[in-house]
């Protein structure tokens, strides 16, 4: 086991150390695969430090790092630093531990020097019988569930086969259908003209006084001039202008009905119809009129 | 329509003598004839020179009431409005010598000119209707309306009013350029001439007697809830900050029922709200700085509510 072995560094700023031991070491020559050993490394030197960041590790070939430990121990000539790695082995060969190393100013030789430690070589044993089993039993299953996805594809391919096959032939048997007589297609419905409308709405509101029955026939008179809903008297009577009289009177008598005070109402409904009946007659009577 | 009893003189009467006065500023004039049958006051904007104070003056002269016009300034004091006591010392006692603002129809020329605790000052008399100096409280006549103007193109050394001072004007009615043939008109009528003021068409009891029957003018429900929708619609609408307040709602229900009584009618028709609410509500509006980042006119906001409610 080497010990200290220093050689020449590149130069640049160094700490100076006066190393005295460097050394590294494996709790155990043979090692399972899987399993745990541990490597201590040493390094004593002749001053007083708490910390020794200079320390590389070596490279580590076919094992891994599970932790590792630093102890720092003041002695009478000096201090020494015991590094402990807790180490994992991998496969079956060799796991090893390349030098650990120092660059540092050698004080007895006056110049950089990197001192290195010994490295280490664990012999992985072979493969454990119990890894090696659940290997070979994870093999096997995935050969096994492959053979089954294949035999279960070939299965369903031929199933999507026949069936695809007994429905074309079923398709080629003419079926006999009883086939229905034919039926008159119905008339258009017909949209009551406006004046068709005003006199529904108009008597509506004959038989039932209700404010209901009130604004359905101002809603008729409003669409008369051309205007809807949220329109006021005044956009009705903009747009009717001067050319009807007595859709005029009507609508003026449908805002005191609708927003009059109650005892008014009545009479200005009366006033309403009234201006209604002159143009809206029953029976069809009134051809041509408020046809807008 | 039904119409109301028309016994005794009707306020249209005043609103055609100051048209025979004022050439054009149809709307402005009818605005002015409805704050006074409402109790309100009126906020006037408009250019120099388009017939804002003559329309005042004409009003007074119209129902035969007195006429004061005060012309606010910034070395204005509230006692220069209001009025003060002064010591008389003929009789060795202290006299009380009331203000401009103790008149039927104050024009208040400039309003934004005055500082502060002069408009407050103003506000104050608008609201309570009366007036401390000293000791002594006194009653404004009745009927009592503060017409004020505002020049909205000079803007230098003038003091703005607060949106709750802005709140107690009943309405802002804008007094636009006259057109081109009521302009030619102004020139043939009053190029030789000087304007003459059609006096005593009405009384000021007559004026009162409007005012109480306006009052009585019948609101329908759906009338007052179109009123109130229009009002709560300037609230959270695009490019507004503070909506319109409660108040304006009241003013609008109140100036609607003076329309209505003005055109002889018994009750309140969702015409009369819709063609009011801008001149209620365009001066009690704040809105955001987007107004101007977008170049929207104030307007323009306002018409787009008004035209968002559906009328009933």
């Amino acid at each position: 086991m080497a010990v200290l072995l220093p050689v020449t560094a590149r130069a640049q700023s160094y700490p100076r150390l006066h190393i005295t031991a460097f050394t590294q070491q494996a709790d155990r020559a043979t090692v399972e695969p899987d399993g745990v050993f541990s490597v201590t490394i040493h390094v004593k030197i002749a001053q007083r430090r708490d910390r020794l960041d200079e320390l590389i590790l070596g490279s580590l070939d076919n094992c891994e790092i599970i932790s590792n430990e630093t102890v720092r121990t003041a002695v009478p000539n000096g201090t020494d630093f015991v590094e402990r790695l807790t180490l994992q082995a991998l496969l079956p060969g060799e796991a090893t531990i390349s030098p650990a190393y120092i660059d540092a100013d050698d004080p007895a030789q006056g110049k950089p020097m990197r001192f290195s430690s010994n490295a280490i070589r664990v012999r992985v044993l072979g493969s454990a019988p119990f890894v090696s089993a659940m290997r070979d039993l994870g093999a096997t299953a995935r050969r096994l569930l492959l053979a089954i996805a294949i035999v279960a594809g070939l299965f369903a391919a031929a199933f999507v086969v026949i069936v695809l096959f007994f429905r074309r032939r079923r398709r080629r048997v003419p079926a006999a259908v009883t086939i229905p007589p034919p039926v008159a297609p119905l008339p258009p419905p017909t949209q009551p003209t406006m004046a068709e409308r005003l006199g529904q709405a108009a008597a509506a509101y004959r038989r039932e006084r209700s404010e209901t029955a009130l604004l359905a026939v101002r809603t008729v008179l409003f669409g008369l001039c051309g205007v809807g809903s949220g329109a006021t008297l005044l956009d009705a009577l903009r747009e009717l202008g001067e050319r009807d009289r007595d859709l005029r009177a009507a609508l003026l008598a449908a805002e005191a009905a609708a927003f009059g005070p109650a005892p008014e109402r009545q009479a200005a409904g009366d006033r309403m119809l009234a201006a209604i009946e002159t143009r809206v007659q029953p029976h069809g009577a009134n051809e041509g009129a408020w046809t807008r | 329509m039904d119409t109301v009893n028309a016994a005794g003189v009707r306020p249209r009467a005043v609103a055609d003598a100051i048209a025979q006065t004022i050439v054009g500023q149809t709307a402005a004039v009818e605005a002015l004839v409805l704050a006074l049958i409402a109790g309100g006051h009126v906020l006037l904007e408009g250019a120099p020179g388009v017939a804002k104070t003559l329309a005042c003056r004409a009003l007074a002269a119209a129902i035969g009431g007195t006429f004061k016009r005060i012309q606010f300034t910034p070395d204005l004091l509230p006692s220069d409005i209001v009025g003060t006591r002064i010591f008389d010392q003929r009789s060795s006692e202290f006299v009380t010598v009331r203000g401009p603002i103790f008149a039927n129809i104050v024009l208040a020329d400039e309003v934004n000119r005055a500082p502060a605790k002069v408009q407050s000052a103003l506000l104050e008399g608008m609201q309570e209707r009366r007036a401390t100096i000293g000791l002594e409280t006194h009653d404004f006549p009745a009927p009592f309306a503060v017409l004020a103007t505002m020049n909205p193109l000079d803007g230098d050394g003038t003091y703005a009013l607060p949106l709750a001072q802005l709140d107690r004007f009943l309405a802002k009615i804008v007094v636009d350029y006259p057109s081109l043939a009521e302009e030619r008109e102004i020139v043939n009528r009053y190029g030789t001439h000087d304007v003459v003021l059609r006096t005593n068409v009405a009384s000021l009891d007559d004026v009162v007697a409007w005012q109480r029957g306006a009052r009585d003018v019948f609101l329908d429900e759906r009338v007052r809830d179109y009123i109130v929708d229009l009002v709560r619609g300037t609230r959270g609408a695009r490019y507004v900050d503070h909506g319109a307040s409660p108040r304006a709602a009241l003013a609008l229900a109140s100036l609607a029922r003076a329309r209505a009584y003005l055109d002889d009618r018994r009750f309140v028709t969702p015409d009369d709200v819709r063609d009011l609410a801008p001149a209620v509500l365009r001066h009690r509006l704040a809105f955001d700085y987007r107004l101007v980042a977008d170049d929207v006119s104030a307007e323009s906001v306002l018409h787009d509510v008004i035209a968002g409610v559906p009328a009933p």
